[in-house]
């Protein structure tokens, strides 16, 4: 949606200030990577103004308010980032094709596909992963309805599940059983464990949520 | 995937300067959904990708006189949820909030609904040459052809896999095209293109060439629209048949229709006999049932398929109730 | 050598596995924890608690197999093969071996494919994409043969044949009493033709497996439903390959945390487990492989298709005189039998006369496996829809003739008796609750575009009594708390959760204080995931392990109370003088007087009781609606009433058996494989094409467990419950569908095709 993206719209050039300031503030950087200097305006952004386009670059992730220096490839997509590079394998992969709904994360508040979504084009973006969606240490509303009602078997798709809930969640409003299903329909549980996930999200989202 | 060389184009000006004369060359990114599902197969394997996501002022929905302008880059979320569209655009609106899935409405955009590629399953299938990757023979023809072709088929036997172009195909719409040469409009209808004139594309778009904005005129109050999709499960499916009708009522007589069949034919495919039933008539079961019977009379179904003469047949004729 | 594979005091007993009886040799445990009380409400067990790895899963902490992410870890990925059937004459690896990144190649020396998707090579590089790029740059020279990819075309007289011989398996045959005297006494006969299609198990989290193969040991992370069974699978291929290496249970350990579902594709070795060691071994590195969504839809297994020419032959009265199967099913490229086709036909109801024959078909396509209920769903879709349309013909109400043949023992009333049987209450209350006699009288008497009627399916899973030999280790520490640990694994029905309420039960503690530990080779050899049979099978090994490490503090207690320890027993936890039950300490105490940081015993499961056929039932109850102008069938509610015997947690339980009611619906409605003759390739192996279904189609699903309590099969009384739910839905739906429309599908899946196909054929009829 217009507007709602962070300032550093084409992504590349290192952090915007106001994501810069929050990754100092919670003093969370991890080890497996290098975080960002805020002004160094990098390589990619300098190439990309060619007509050749770039084969590969430096590019800073903002993930769960943090920012992450990583070196990708044009072609690496977002979930193969998370999952390999920064280790974050809470989000899966279940199709790797956009038909299943296990790599979603959300990209400035909203879910998408992390498995057809190029590294590259999520830069500058704030990209939230299920490892960075409790509310600070403690389970947003969402996972503890899961965990009460039982949202769950294998729990392979439920990071993604919980992705989708928790966005809808956070819309506000009181979400009608037929909103609720279309919201959570990006999402298979091969398991079908979907009547206790219905029930979980409309309790989430009955106590209005957060 | 290959990889490729990523060009982030600020500007349409630089978008159009960056692609080639060759499919292979360059190939252009919207929402990427679609893009990126075929290049995974190696389906599409271009040398370079060039990005529209990043020109700004592409993702807007605005009135101007009276047309309701939309941004090659506008998300089908946001088609889907914005109330111009769902007010004047009733039917575009309905089809773009039944595409795929949510996550797939937050990433794809309108344009790139437009312009994506069949999803036959032997085109979708790397290893299968068929006609429309250069090769000679459709596999749909002694294959399953279950969700294929009941018009307009042949050579090539894909049906179009977009619902926002049937939509926008019952409304007075027009896209502008833009290349290094310069900007134009086409009307809606003169942009999809049959197999029999070229089996490799959908569509008029050249390798150079990119959509800017889609314009739709909007219709007066006395116009109402209405979608159908029929599909095996309520999400992600494309459509096994769909209809877009738009009326132009007063009172309870018909005075102009549209109405466009989905995934009936390699392009949405505009059934001229069920307007006839329908223009200048008193909306009544009968007529309805009589728009759905001219819809398919002279279809040619395939195989597999001719269950799919009956689902127009009984859509077209909901859809005429329905909007009544 | 893992201790607890040695098998001192053995004993015969029968286990039934996936459908299939085998008789084994089993140890005896030494003593048997008493039997649980029938009707008193208990302090852990049969409690709605939420399972205990909840916060793992929510928060993406839970491991799955592809989730670890070791120091130097690379990827590996296969070369397959894209023909049906070839001779290999070459498989080129120099120029994938000269690829970025790449470490290692790998081939496996085929001079022949038989399917598409067939395994040829590997490599492996240090990143997936790399891994991928080498994989498209072997070159692979085929001498392509004819191939068959669908059942009738492999039934023709000319057809390609796929194992170099017949491409019909050997039958099974079954037979009782005298199928022509059956015939001659019924009043009514119908005959049918059914088919089902071949369904993909699909779990969302593909098969995966991890190798580190160090100096010491060989780890493998493995997704798999059966730890001890892979474990032995492993070691017996790779000591094959590597016969100077010392390769044993002592050095080759096989782990998991959480598996992402499996269904039945998981069970024994998926392949990657010996290719990802021998990449690992080769390049010195962990290798990681995991299969993408087509490749685990082509080669790692489905659920068969079926053919089944039926006859059931009926009194006037409803009494079945005689039932006759023809039933054929493909099981792809590999010299297996067919799926059991029996189960309805054979055991379901009473009926002295019964004749059956089914086997196999092979085909240029990947291999059938066991699929949640094996058999059975494909078996009940043809049974119960000839059921019903012969209930139609002698003018009976469906249910009344169901509970007409009723049977009381095993084969059809002629076996041996049923440990226990909670059916009818089953139909009671499923009845009830569907509002049954709201149905339309006459089938397809519904006004308007929007048809509703109502179906029923009765269901047996002949399993469920779960198999001896599973041991559990107890640890007892000094402030009270548990560790239970045994080499089962979380495959997502819960197990954790109840081996812990089981503990926690009979220690007289709180669950919380309990520690499960599983998914360890290193561990007890546990049981298998599969065949409804964990429940059934660890329960009883974690009371009797219980049982046994309690003893050990049986010194403390004796000499506290001046008895001999033959006068004690145990109860909740604490140490008692049988005779004196007041006079008895908690474990908590009585191990403080023991010098050891803690005590840890264990225990084993015994065997099933001889006597008894210990099988789970069911009867299903639904109502549909369909849209005639769009063929499109929706389920809007759904009761299930099931004999599980005692329900150990209700709230995972009735999820499973939505889980199952939920993938009987896409079985009924949307699913299917689907292979072109032309190109010998799957068309659809992907989850667009694929269609699992999403939340949308989910009905209201109201779950009724009966209120048996098994008294003769284990000390809980329990039965299993993960394949019986699966079992009656398709029946079920396609009954109801008939029900609303006048219309009997008997192909599925029931698509808006053949919806719209059958309406319009009614239309014709009736005009």
């Amino acid at each position: 949606m217009p507007g709602s993206r962070s300032d550093d719209k084409n992504g590349y050039d290192g952090v915007s200030r106001r994501s810069f300031l929050k990754g100092m503030g919670t003093g969370v950087v991890s080890t497996t990577v290098i975080p960002a200097v805020a002004s160094a305006k990098d390589k990619i952004d300098r190439i990309s103004q060619s007509s050749e386009g770039i084969t590969s670059a430096n590019i800073t992730l903002n993930i769960n308010g943090n920012d992450h220096r990583v070196n990708v490839e044009s072609r690496t997509t977002l979930v193969s980032v998370l999952r390999n590079k920064l280790e974050l394998t809470g989000t899966k992969i279940g199709c790797n094709n956009g038909e299943c709904g296990a790599c979603t994360v959300l990209l400035d508040g909203k879910p998408v596909y992390s498995c057809m979504m190029l590294a590259m084009d999520a830069a500058g973006r704030q990209i939230t992963t299920i490892e960075g969606i409790a509310d600070g240490g403690e389970l947003n509303d969402v996972q503890k309805s899961f965990i009460e009602n039982d949202a769950m078997q294998c729990g392979f798709c439920i990071p993604g599940q919980v992705i989708s809930a928790t966005a809808l969640v956070s819309e506000g409003g009181n979400p009608g059983e037929k909103e609720i299903r279309k919201a959570m329909s990006g999402n298979l549980c091969r398991c079908g464990a979907y009547p206790h996930i219905f029930k979980a999200v409309a309790n989430a989202a009955g106590k209005g949520g957060r | 995937m290959k990889n490729f060389a990523l060009l982030n184009a600020r500007t349409l000006d630089e978008a159009v300067s960056s692609l080639g004369t060759d499919w292979n060359e360059a190939a252009v990114m919207s929402g990427g959904t679609d893009l990126i599902g075929s290049m995974k197969r190696y389906i599409q394997t271009p040398e370079k990708v060039v990005n529209l996501k990043t020109v700004s002022g592409l993702e807007e929905i605005r009135s101007e006189n009276e047309n309701i302008v939309i941004g090659a880059e506008t998300k089908i979320a946001h088609v889907a949820s914005d109330s111009k569209v769902s007010e004047h655009l009733t039917a575009l609106s309905m089809a773009a909030g039944n595409v795929a899935s949510p996550q797939i409405r937050n990433m794809g955009t309108i344009s790139g609904n437009i312009c994506q590629r069949p999803r036959c399953w032997y085109y979708r299938d790397t290893e299968v040459p068929c006609m429309k990757k250069g090769g000679i023979r459709c596999y749909a023809v002694a294959g399953v052809n279950t969700y294929h072709a009941i018009y307009g088929g042949g050579p090539c036997h894909i049906v179009h896999p977009s619902d926002t172009a049937v939509a926008l195909s019952a409304f007075d719409t027009t896209l502008t095209i833009v290349d290094k040469y310069g900007t134009k409009d086409v009307p809606f209808s003169e942009f999809f293109v049959l197999p029999e004139e070229d089996a490799s594309r959908e569509n008029i778009l050249k390798p150079f060439q990119v959509i800017s904005k889609i314009t739709v005129k909007a219709p007066g109050d006395n116009v109402k629209s209405t979608f159908i999709k029929v599909q095996e499960r309520e999400a992600w499916d494309f459509a096994v048949a769909s209809v877009a009708l738009s009326m132009k009522m007063e009172g309870t007589a018909c005075r102009e229709a549209s109405v466009i069949l989905g995934a009936a034919a390699p392009i949405p495919w505009r059934s001229e006999a069920a307007e006839n039933e329908l223009t200048g008539k008193n909306i009544t079961e009968t007529v309805a049932v009589a728009a759905g019977r001219a819809a398919v009379a002279d279809s040619t179904p395939m195989t597999d398929n001719k269950y799919k003469v009956e689902l127009f047949t009984n859509i077209v004729k909901r859809a005429v109730t329905e909007l009544v | 050598m893992n201790e607890y594979r040695r098998f001192p005091r053995r004993i015969k007993t029968v286990v039934e596995s996936e459908g299939d009886h085998h008789i084994i040799e089993i140890e005896l445990p030494e003593h048997e924890a008493e039997v649980l009380p029938q009707q008193e409400k208990l302090n852990v067990i049969g409690h709605e608690i939420p399972r205990r790895e909840a916060v793992e899963k929510v928060t993406g902490s839970a491991k799955y197999t592809g989730d670890y992410r070791p120091q130097g870890l690379i990827y590996g990925k296969l070369v397959r093969s894209s023909k049906a059937s070839a001779l290999i004459r070459e498989v080129d690896l120099s120029e994938a071996e000269k690829m970025p990144g790449v470490k290692a190649v790998l081939s496996l020396s085929r001079d022949r494919v038989n399917y598409v998707g067939d395994v040829l090579g590997a490599v492996a590089a240090e990143t997936e994409e790399q891994a991928e790029d080498a994989v498209r740059a072997v070159r692979v020279v085929y001498e392509e043969e004819r191939f068959v990819v669908n059942m009738d075309r492999a039934m023709r007289e000319n057809a390609p044949k796929v194992l170099g011989q017949e491409n019909l398996g050997r039958p099974v045959e079954f037979t009782r009493g005298d199928i022509q005297s059956g015939f001659n006494q019924a009043d009514e006969i119908l005959e049918g033709e059914f088919k089902t299609q071949i369904e993909i198990h699909n779990p969302i989290e593909p098969s995966t497996s991890m190798a580190i193969w160090g100096a010491d040991e060989i780890l493998i992370y493995d997704a798999t439903q059966t730890i001890d069974i892979t474990q032995e699978w492993v070691i017996r291929i790779l000591k094959s390959i590597f016969p100077d290496e010392d390769i044993s249970d002592n050095n080759l350990r096989l782990r998991m945390d959480y598996l992402g579902g499996g269904f039945g594709c998981k069970i024994g070795p998926c392949g990657l487990e010996t290719i990802a060691a021998r990449l690992s071994k080769t390049t010195n590195s962990p290798v990681l492989i995991a299969l993408s969504r087509e490749e685990n839809s082509l080669d790692q297994g489905n659920r068969p298709d079926s053919y089944q020419k039926l006859k059931i032959g009926a009194k006037r009265t409803g009494e079945l005189t005689a039932i006759e199967l023809e039933g054929y099913s493909s099981v792809g490229a590999a010299s297996r039998g067919s799926d059991n086709l029996s189960p309805a036909a054979r055991e379901m109801y009473k009926c002295p006369n019964v004749q059956l024959k089914y086997q196999g078909v092979f085909l240029n396509a990947g291999r059938s496996r066991a699929c949640r209920g094996p058999g059975h769903p494909q078996a009940f879709f043809a049974f119960e829809s000839l059921l019903d349309d012969l209930a139609e013909k002698i003018d009976m109400d469906p249910l009344d003739f169901r509970i007409k043949n009723y049977a009381e023992k095993s084969d059809g009333d002629t076996g041996r008796p049923y440990s226990s049987k909670g059916l009818m209450e089953c139909y009671e209350k499923g009845a009830e609750a569907i509002g049954w006699s709201n149905r339309n009288q006459t089938a397809g008497d519904y006004a308007g575009d929007k048809k509703r009627g109502i179906g029923m399916s009765s269901l047996v899973w002949t399993g469920g009594a779960g198999v001896p030999g599973s041991v559990v280790e107890v640890d007892l520490f000094k402030d009270g708390k548990v560790n239970i640990r045994s080499g089962v694994q979380e495959i997502g029905t819960g197990t954790m959760t109840i081996m812990a309420q089981v503990a926690a039960e009979d220690l007289g503690i709180d669950i919380d204080d309990v520690n499960v530990q599983i998914g360890d080779s290193n561990y007890p050899p546990g049981c298998p995931s599969y065949g409804s049979l964990a429940t059934a099978s660890i329960t009883p090994s974690v009371r009797n392990a219980i049982i046994e490490t309690l003893r050990k503090l049986y010194p403390v207690v004796a000499r506290r109370y001046r008895v001999s320890e033959d006068k004690l027993e145990s109860a909740n936890g604490v140490i008692r003088v049988k005779e004196n039950p007041s006079r008895g300490m908690h474990y908590r105490d009585a191990i403080k007087n023991v010098s050891e940081s803690k005590i840890t015993g264990s225990g084993r499961r015994g065997p099933n009781p001889r006597d008894y056929v210990g099988y789970t039932f069911g009867a299903h109850f639904c109502e549909v609606e369909i849209d005639i102008i769009t063929g499109r069938t929706k389920v809007l509610k759904y009761v299930a009433a099931h004999d599980s015997g005692r329900i150990i947690n209700p709230l995972t339980c009735r999820n499973q058996v939505h889980g199952a009611i939920i993938q009987g619906i896409g079985y009924s409605l949307t699913e299917q494989r689907i292979m072109d003759n032309r190109t010998g390739r799957m068309t659809n192996p992907n989850f667009l094409d694929y269609r699992i279904l999403p939340i949308t189609e989910a009905p209201e699903i109201d779950v009724i467990f009966s209120s048996t309590i098994d008294p003769v099969l284990n000390s809980l009384g329990v039965k299993g419950i993960g394949e019986p739910p699966r079992i009656g839905v398709a029946g079920c739906v396609a009954n109801a569908i008939y029900n609303a429309s006048g219309i009997r599908v008997t192909h599925l899946p029931i698509t808006p095709e053949k919806m719209i196909n059958g309406l319009k054929t009614r239309k014709e009829g009736s005009s």
